[in-house]
């Protein structure tokens, strides 16, 4: 993004030529790779080291990193484990140990891991980060279901990890662009708008030639039927009325 | 107070360099008018915006201690009271420009409906202004701002040859305008304070769709580039920057005689002395620099002889509806950046309709629609709690598909929702904290409900999957960043604080000009209105300082 703050007032550059700058800065690459490997709200270790969690033990980070790839895996795409969402999850949790976050957030999930192991444990026959992917997503389908199937520790983990890995993916630069193909916030000479003729086109189900509005209005139009509040009324027929007795967008031309 | 012997006198002191006291020195400078501006606090760099920082890379630079410009006053520098129970979400910004660097650039034509409204519908005291004595500075306003819009005018909505051209509408935008269209519910073009084309010797918009962080070209209406600026280059604009005005002070007499202030980072106090004083500090701390204006002659505050000051707040009640629109599943990233916010607008319609029980109006934004939102806000409003690739996937499909109304409805004035001062609490300079006492009331709820329906139905018609909402729901008071009511005006000076010039009925050298002055708040973004009023009132206030009736 250098190129982009280099310049600061687009008023004192010619546009085409500003455009030709930002749209170059635009489409190069926002950061190295380097930085990439760090979730962007992790601040990096004070000495410069590898990232280490900061609150979750090394089999809790284990737990957490399965969990939060099994809620949002690889497919066409990466998953919530390359885009550092374990990393964003221990710095949450850790700053809600430090009194800057929910209060007992911290109890609740290291209460949960600890639940999490054992029952994976019990099902399957080994922890839970190293239990297979079919055998992951049928232990989150019990804690997902409605009502859910197993017990509250359970639940709650899976529920605030799963709000995490929300939050922790789709603001990585992963979760954005590589998923989603984000690409906003550019300098654009022209603002496009729908082209698509489908939806230009389109109409309500039923709402074209409808016999049955034709023969609603009239019954209203003769006294027959109340004309009530409109939308106590289904269908539109109150509205047709409106719209054909006060067509609207009359064009401006005169002062005002 | 001594420091008031000293010092030259000025014509027009302006407090506040928002829309309203930049718009009003504006007026006054091409008069020949020299005017003494106040402001809490300094000039913003527009280039120092992050509007197009990535929103990944921002979580970046904050995570290594960088951050944007604070357009937003920290609510511990400068407390304000609310009861217990009775939240009220108060948006303020101490800086050149002020909410005008960063705000939402919605720009309605009040109407004679919402003029007259109150009165007719005998829920409120009448406006002292019509749309006729409004229309001539609605049309300066737009000429001098730029204004997108169509070519629409209706009774709810006039119209406007000033308009610059119609931004297109976004997928989503197009189907829900349908689905309206097809209800009888019209839906026009957006109306909003952005240059579609360059304009006034400014650049376009360039579509980025990151107003809301600042504009880095000045492509949408700001107080600073579009009034301070060119009013500062006549020389007869002068500004004190980081000075928190506190009071008006009065002479014996019980006119104003100058403001008493203090400097933002020394707390020292200070004064100036002036012939004229404009307030428009934004409505609530307006109320507040009056209350806080007692003397002998006006023990209650400056111009509330009548008890009317800091009372009859009225807004706008709003919140968000949202549904998924199964046309655009899995059309892929389309960027719906545009000129941010809504590019559709449906305008009050309801008053068309018979058999409602409430009174007053509401409008619809659409503003959020389509790849504007971010994969976290899809992914949250997805019922229930699903998981694994199939979630993913449902996340990715509904992405470019959102569909977002948000209905603002009026809220009527009533005595009771009001603005006071607590002589007890106060501020760093030891300044009466200002305490709001703000609720909704029945006929907000019925209208509310109406709201909730008319959205719901609008949803339903464009055939969209829906996301669960419970019927009664809406934003607190203060989140519009609409208030109003707190220094009305009015021709009965027995119910209101302002004549129809925004001056104090029982001061006639001061004059009141921000959006406290809106006798009803309509269900309007009050902007534009609040312009077009302060430049009235400079062009008054300069023929009464010429004529030496002030």
């Amino acid at each position: 993004m250098g190129k982009e703050e280099a310049v600061t007032d687009l008023t004192r550059v010619p546009r085409r030529r500003a455009l030709q700058v930002l749209g170059a800065a635009a489409v190069a690459p926002a950061v190295a790779e380097g930085a990439r490997a760090l979730h962007p709200l992790v601040p990096p270790q004070p000495d410069g080291a590898a990232w280490s969690p900061r609150f979750f033990t090394a089999d809790e980070t284990a737990a957490v990193e399965a969990l939060a790839e099994a809620i949002i895996p690889e497919t066409d795409t990466p998953g919530a484990r390359a885009a550092g969402v374990h990393q964003y999850i221990d710095w949450m949790v850790s700053r809600a140990a430090a009194g800057d976050g929910p209060a007992g957030l911290p109890e609740a999930m290291r209460a949960g891991l600890a639940w999490l192991d054992r029952r994976s444990a019990a099902l399957y026959g080994r922890r839970f980060a190293d239990a297979a992917a079919p055998e992951q997503a049928g232990l989150l389908a019990r804690l997902a279901a409605d009502p859910p199937r197993e017990d509250a520790a359970g639940v709650e983990l899976f529920r605030h990890v799963r709000r995490l890995t929300i939050s922790g993916y789709y603001r990585s630069e992963i979760g954005m662009r590589d998923e989603l193909g984000y690409a906003g916030k550019q300098y654009l000479t022209e603002f496009e708008g729908c082209a698509h003729e489908h939806h230009l086109d389109w109409e309500p189900d039923g709402a074209e030639g409808s016999a049955e509005i034709d023969r609603r209005v009239a019954a209203i139009e003769s006294g027959a039927v109340k004309l009530e509040r409109w939308n106590d009324m289904r269908g539109g027929i109150e509205r047709e009325i409106l719209r054909r007795e006060r067509p609207y967008g009359r064009r401006v031309t005169t002062g005002g | 107070m001594e420091i008031l012997q000293r010092g030259p006198v000025h014509d027009v002191v302006v407090i506040g360099s928002g829309a309203s006291g930049a718009m009003t020195a504006h007026a006054l400078v091409e008069h020949g008018v020299r005017v003494l501006m106040l402001d809490a606090g300094w000039k913003f760099d527009r280039s120092e915006s992050w509007a197009h920082v990535l929103p990944f890379e921002a979580d970046r630079r904050r995570r290594g201690g960088e951050a944007p410009p604070r357009y937003r006053l920290d609510d511990r520098e400068q407390p304000y009271l609310t009861p217990e129970g009775r939240p009220f979400q108060l948006w303020r910004t101490w800086g050149w420009g002020g909410k005008t660097n960063v705000w939402g650039r919605v720009s309605l034509r009040m109407s004679d409906l919402d003029f007259t409204g109150p009165a007719r519908e005998g829920w409120g005291l009448p406006w002292p202004v019509r749309y006729a004595d409004i229309a001539p500075y609605y049309d300066r306003v737009e000429q001098l701002i730029g204004v997108t819009g169509g070519d629409d005018d209706s009774d709810s909505l006039p119209g406007s040859r000033h308009h610059l051209p119609p931004v297109k509408p976004r997928c989503a935008e197009v189907i829900l305008s349908r689905a309206a269209g097809r209800l009888g519910i019209p839906a026009v073009p957006i109306r909003r304070a952005v240059l579609t084309r360059a304009h006034g010797g400014r650049p376009a918009c360039h579509y980025c769709g990151s107003c809301g962080s600042g504009c880095r070209t000045a492509s949408f209406f700001n107080a600073t580039d579009y009034l301070l600026m060119p009013a500062l280059e006549t020389g007869r604009l002068e500004i004190v920057s980081g000075a928190v005005a506190a009071r008006v002070l009065t002479g014996d007499d019980g006119r104003a005689e100058g403001v008493q202030y203090f400097e933002r980072e020394s707390g020292a106090e200070r004064a100036v002395r002036a012939r004229t004083v404009v307030v428009a500090a934004s409505a609530m701390d307006s109320t507040r620099i009056l209350l806080n204006s007692k003397s002998r002659r006006h023990p209650a505050g400056l111009g509330n002889g009548n008890d009317q000051l800091g009372r009859n707040y009225c807004e706008q009640v709003r919140f968000h509806r949202y549904g998924f629109l199964p046309q655009l599943f899995g059309q892929g990233y389309t960027n719906d950046d545009g000129i941010g916010g809504g590019h559709v607008y449906i305008p009050r319609f309801n008053h068309r309709l018979t058999g409602l029980d409430y009174v007053g109006g509401f409008g619809i934004q659409l503003w959020g629609s389509g790849c504007q939102t971010t994969g976290v806000n899809v992914a949250e409003l997805l019922p229930g709690h699903e998981f694994g690739a199939g979630f993913k996937r449902r996340v990715r499909e509904r992405y470019p598909a959102l569909a977002a109304l948000h209905p603002y409805g009026e809220i009527l004035p009533r005595p009771d929702n009001r603005v006071t001062v607590d002589e007890a609490r106060t501020d760093r300079y030891g300044v009466p904290l200002m305490k709001i006492d703000v609720t909704f009331g029945d006929n907000e709820r019925r209208m509310v409900r109406h709201m909730h329906e008319v959205a719901d139905e609008i949803l339903h018609t464009a055939g969209a999957e829906m996301v669960p909402s419970s019927p009664g729901e809406h934003d607190p008071p203060g989140a519009a960043i609409h208030e109003h009511g707190t220094v009305r005006m009015g021709d009965d000076p027995a119910r209101s604080v302002l004549n129809r010039f925004n001056q104090l009925h029982e001061v006639d050298n001061v004059l009141v000009v921000d959006g406290s002055s809106f006798t009803s708040a309509s269900e309007k973004n009050p902007t534009l209105t609040i312009l077009a009023l302060a430049w009235r009132a400079g062009d008054y206030l300069a023929e009464e300082l010429r004529s030496g009736r002030l």
